[in-house]
């Protein structure tokens, strides 16, 4: 599975690519119609969030101007405190999960760990299941009285620091990072299998042991990869609402995310403030981007790493290997397998109290039997396919117009597709809604959509980027070469080798859009119910059963989506050029 | 021991009396035609008033180190890079130049690349068929065609195997296949080698050479590597910093540079300044007193040329190779006193160099098996025949490569390593 990397775009050595001959005119067009494209799907709705927060009205924002929300946001010492516990959540988040996914991968890469594949898969299953719905299952666990782990403690009469509750800061932060660890092993992974095998083996000719030489010479040559993974968990897990507003409920944090939810969803709903609190956490956001940027400078004397892998000897672990294996199992437990027990279980009884459970299918039939969510499923199943199509589509387009025709202000343009990265969700969606209240798209899937295809733009265009930067400019330049026009290199040389990188896109914005929550929130009405909206109101209502069988569905969904995706597609290994 | 190089000559003669004809011709039979050519790359100019033409089954290479233009201008001639002036015609035909500009595929060419570039996802049949069926040619036909050309170049048993499983001689030539199925005018030939081991360089220098000769194809081959464009080409144009140095056929090149750097990049040279004391009709006298006192050349005059006037400063070169080591004649005309500085067995011969007054010279010295090999430190007499000197007069712009060449004492060989 290709995923996104914060690394700026990596400067190729000294031959400046030249510039791209042939008609002038339609290289024009298909500049200036993503530029188009890009300004009204991302830049105009970023740009609706501070007019927002500063207009009462923000389709007649000079009339309406006024400075309340401002200073209701930035001038409240409370919003201050939200913020900077916000920030130490979120970071908090980042380090552990890019701590653990970078364990894991490290493990996985290089000691001869056994069921390398399986635990490989196990790592980045929590990937599937949607951070709410993982929350809710975290919940069936571990609620302080009525948690399944507590009511077992409480019958065998385990010592009480086996008794959990979820619904604490520190729990909150676990289970988000739990969530991002796939994340973290996946930057880590790809960045440890491009490193020379030499410079390790040097390490210990030289006299290090396997713990030194991690410490020495792996880590520092892996730690760009950390830091954009901390960089993108942190910016994301500020942007997450759904997790904290369920298992946060019952405490006094609330972060700045859910405080811009309850902005909107209290009564009289003030847009405005929530846009203002929006332009905290879009400011956040690029200070972060800036904090990575600086640290790559710093960084990249390090990235010594070369295209070069070959069979490298794996460190033996002995008699360690017992003790591993049964983390990887432990982790197992808590990410995949104990949440989906809980759900099922949970959807498949109507009581989770140890001593009166029965099983019945009768809240999943009930659930079945409620219209909203043949709506819901309607709708999901239409978003979803059609974000992922637009996005990858556009995404493509994107790329290919900044890989590979070189133009000033490329960059820029590629800076813009990306910037949605720095805008959370809920955010993102004060602009859009801002932006299209009133017009006809309002309330409709298709304003979902366009929200939706800009938060995925980033992920799209970076996975099909680098598809593109894979693939050497002279296959292209061949087949011109061999009379072939623009056109039909496209469709015979260029789409074939890009399928990898474009199933992999694909399938990765199905799944975000399945389980979106953070953006649909401001944006659903009743006639656009999703699925994922669905769960949420259903756990709000203190209805979890009809909740967990929704959450269940959705996880299905995403299995045929990527069944489906695979079966059409088939996307094969990456062709590797000899 | 000096070389014989009386065959050589005789060569040197027939090749001049083909190198001689006119380069102006602008009849259809020229392969490539190009007149002032000017790219850039932003405000860089990386070829600068270039002049080329290619003859039909000729095989032209251009020589020069990396960022020499030689690239740029094979680019230029492809159409993947735009010039900012002057005019290429293919075959006669006007391609870029006075408003027009053809794209690539509208170009008459192919292009082999450094990479290969190799289809991943095509069959070795299918990349080769790729450019015939662009050209609408009719299946049946384009079928044979394309089973004729991986015969030809040995792969007609892979046909329907997928590039990626070939070996890397294998993937140059289904690249090689793909560039001559189409029957251009003109194939392009950027690095192609040098990507391979050393002795399936040899051997697949030879396989193009007689693919080209048996196709009648005319190239124009791209290289950094001397050796590889002495071995295949009909000419050489030897490129260093977007200007031609010189073009010629390769023996042209090696014995007779017209300047230093073309004296240094291809082969090794041994490069000498001095003054002409006497002219007469068929030689002339330099004496060179940086190579010890009294120190004097003489130099014989090739056929037709002009010989310079006396009082006049000129370079003379000669190769490690050219230089025969005698212990019993004593210096004097031709003949120089030298001390040997390193001496290293090759097999067939020692790589030495001496010093020698304020040089330091490369000899190659042939020895046999029942001479004591002489040691480090010990003298002895260099001689170098008149008539295999070779000279020319330093331009202003030499003069920089030529006291660089001075002050190391060292004969620059730039390019030897591949």
């Amino acid at each position: 599975m290709a995923i996104m990397t914060l690394e700026p775009e990596e400067t190729l050595p000294a031959e400046p690519r030249p510039p791209r001959g042939g008609p002038a005119l339609g290289r024009r067009i298909m500049i200036g119609g993503l530029i188009a494209l890009l300004t009204v799907l991302v830049f105009l709705p970023t740009a609706y969030v501070f007019i927002g927060a500063l207009s009462e009205n923000a389709r007649d924002p000079i009339a309406t101007f006024s400075l309340d929300a401002i200073k209701d946001s930035y001038g409240n010492w409370e919003i201050w405190k939200v913020l900077g516990e916000t920030m130490a959540m979120s970071v908090l988040c980042g380090v552990v999960a890019t701590a653990i996914g970078g364990v894991l991968a490290w493990v996985i890469a290089r000691t001869d760990v056994p069921f390398k594949r399986l635990f490989e898969v196990v790592v980045i299953a929590p990937l599937f299941l949607s951070p709410f719905i993982g929350a809710l299952a975290f919940l069936e666990l571990g609620a302080p009285r009525t948690g399944l782990i507590n009511q077992i403690a409480r019958e065998l009469n385990l010592p009480s620091f086996i008794s959990i509750d979820v619904m604490t800061f520190q729990w909150l932060v676990i289970i988000l990072a739990l969530h991002y660890v796939p994340y973290g092993y996946l930057l880590v992974s790809g960045s440890l299998q491009n490193m020379d095998a030499s410079l390790e083996e040097a390490s210990q000719i030289n006299g290090r042991g396997t713990v030194q030489t991690a410490l020495r010479v792996t880590l520092p040559a892996v730690k760009h990869a950390m830091l954009s993974s901390i960089i993108f968990v942190t910016i994301s897990a500020t942007g997450m609402f759904s997790v904290p507003a369920l298992l946060g409920a019952k405490m006094d944090f609330h972060p700045l995310a859910v405080t811009v939810y309850r902005a909107t969803s209290g009564y009289p709903a003030n847009y405005a403030l929530a846009a203002a609190l929006g332009t905290m956490l879009v400011l956040l956001s690029i200070v972060g981007l800036w904090l990575y940027q600086r640290g790559m400078r710093q960084a990249s004397k390090f990235v010594t790493v070369t295209g070069k892998s070959r069979n490298r000897k794996k460190i033996e672990l002995g008699s360690m290997k017992y003790v591993i294996v049964g983390l990887l199992v432990l982790y197992a437990l808590v990410t995949t397998i104990l949440p989906y027990a809980a759900l099922c279980l949970r959807a498949l009884s109507t009581s989770t109290n140890l001593g009166d459970i029965h099983l019945t299918t009768d809240v999943i039939s009930d659930v079945f039997a409620k219209p909203e969510l043949k709506t819901a499923l309607k709708n999901t199943i239409i978003v979803s396919a059609a974000t992922a199509i637009l996005t990858v589509v556009i995404g493509t387009f994107t790329s290919y117009v900044t890989e590979r025709m070189r133009f000033r202000g490329s960059g820029l343009v590629n800076s813009i597709a990306m910037a949605p990265l720095a805008v959370p969700g809920i955010v993102f969606a004060t602009g859009v809604f801002a932006m299209y209240l009133g017009s006809p798209l309002y309330g409709t899937l298709t304003i979902m959509v366009i929200a939706y295809i800009a938060s995925y733009l980033p992920h799209a265009t970076r996975v099909t980027g680098n598809g593109f930067a894979q693939i050497d400019v002279s296959l292209e330049e061949a087949s011109r070469m061999c009379g072939a026009t623009r056109t039909r290199t496209m469709n015979k040389v260029l789409l074939p080798l890009m399928k990898p990188s474009v199933s992999a896109a694909l399938i990765m914005v199905f799944l975000f859009t399945v389980r979106e929550i953070n953006t649909a929130i401001l944006l659903y009405t009743p006639d656009t119910m999703l699925l994922s909206i669905l769960s949420f109101n259903y756990a709000s209502q203190a209805s979890l059963p009809a909740a967990a069988v929704v959450g269940l569905i959705e996880t299905a969904l995403m299995i045929a989506w990527i069944a489906i995706a695979m079966a059409i597609l088939r996307p094969g290994n990456l062709y590797k050029r000899g | 021991m000096l070389i014989a190089h009386d065959n050589e000559v005789n060569v040197m003669k027939k090749v001049n009396e083909t190198v001689n004809e006119p380069d102006t011709a602008e009849s259809a039979d020229n392969a490539l035609q190009v007149k002032g050519l000017v790219a850039s790359y932003g405000s860089s100019i990386a070829v600068d008033n270039l002049d080329l033409h290619i003859g039909s089954s000729e095989f032209v290479t251009l020589l020069g180190p990396s960022g020499c233009g030689k690239t740029t201008t094979l680019r230029c001639v492809a159409g993947l890079h735009t010039p900012s002036g002057g005019e290429i015609r293919l075959a006669g035909k006007r391609v870029y130049g006075s408003g027009t500009n053809v794209p690539p595929n509208k170009r008459d060419i192919n292009m082999v690349f450094q990479s290969y570039a190799v289809w991943p996802h095509m069959t070795t049949y299918e990349n080769v068929v790729y450019g015939l069926k662009a050209q609408k040619m009719d299946s049946s036909t384009a079928r044979a065609k394309a089973r004729t050309m991986l015969d030809l170049v040995g792969l007609g048993d892979f046909a329907d195997r997928y590039a990626t499983d070939l070996s890397g001689g294998q993937q140059q030539r289904v690249a090689l296949a793909r560039a001559l199925a189409t029957e251009p005018s003109l194939v392009l030939m950027d690095e192609p080698l040098s990507n391979l081991d050393a002795q399936l360089r040899a051997r697949m220098r030879d396989e193009i050479r007689q693919l080209q000769r048996s196709t009648e194809t005319s190239v124009l081959y791209v290289t950094h590597d001397q050796s590889e464009a002495l071995a295949m080409s009909d000419r050489v144009v030897v490129m260093n910093q977007g200007v031609i140095q010189q073009i010629g056929d390769p023996w042209t090149l090696y014995n007779r540079p017209v300047n230093a750097f073309v004296a240094t990049f291809v082969g090794d040279a041994n490069l000498v300044t001095g003054t002409v004391t006497d002219v007469s009709p068929h030689a002339f006298t330099v004496s060179v007193p940086t190579l010890g006192e009294g120190a004097v050349l003489d130099v014989v005059l090739d056929v037709n040329t002009t010989p310079p006037a006396r009082g006049r400063q000129v370079t003379v070169v000669f190769r490690p190779e050219w230089v025969s080591v005698d212990e019993k004649v004593e210096p004097g005309r031709n003949a120089i006193a030298a001390t040997i500085l390193s001496s290293e067995f090759l097999g067939s011969h020692f790589e030495r160099s001496y010093r020698a007054g304020e040089h330091t010279l490369r000899v190659q010295a042939v020895t046999s098996p029942s001479i004591t090999p002489a040691q480090v430190g010990e003298q002895q007499t260099l001689r170098i025949a008149p008539e295999n000197l070779t000279w020319f007069e330093p331009a202003s712009g030499d003069d920089d490569a030529e006291h660089a060449a001075a002050d190391e004492q060292v004969p620059v060989s730039v390019g030897r390593h591949a």
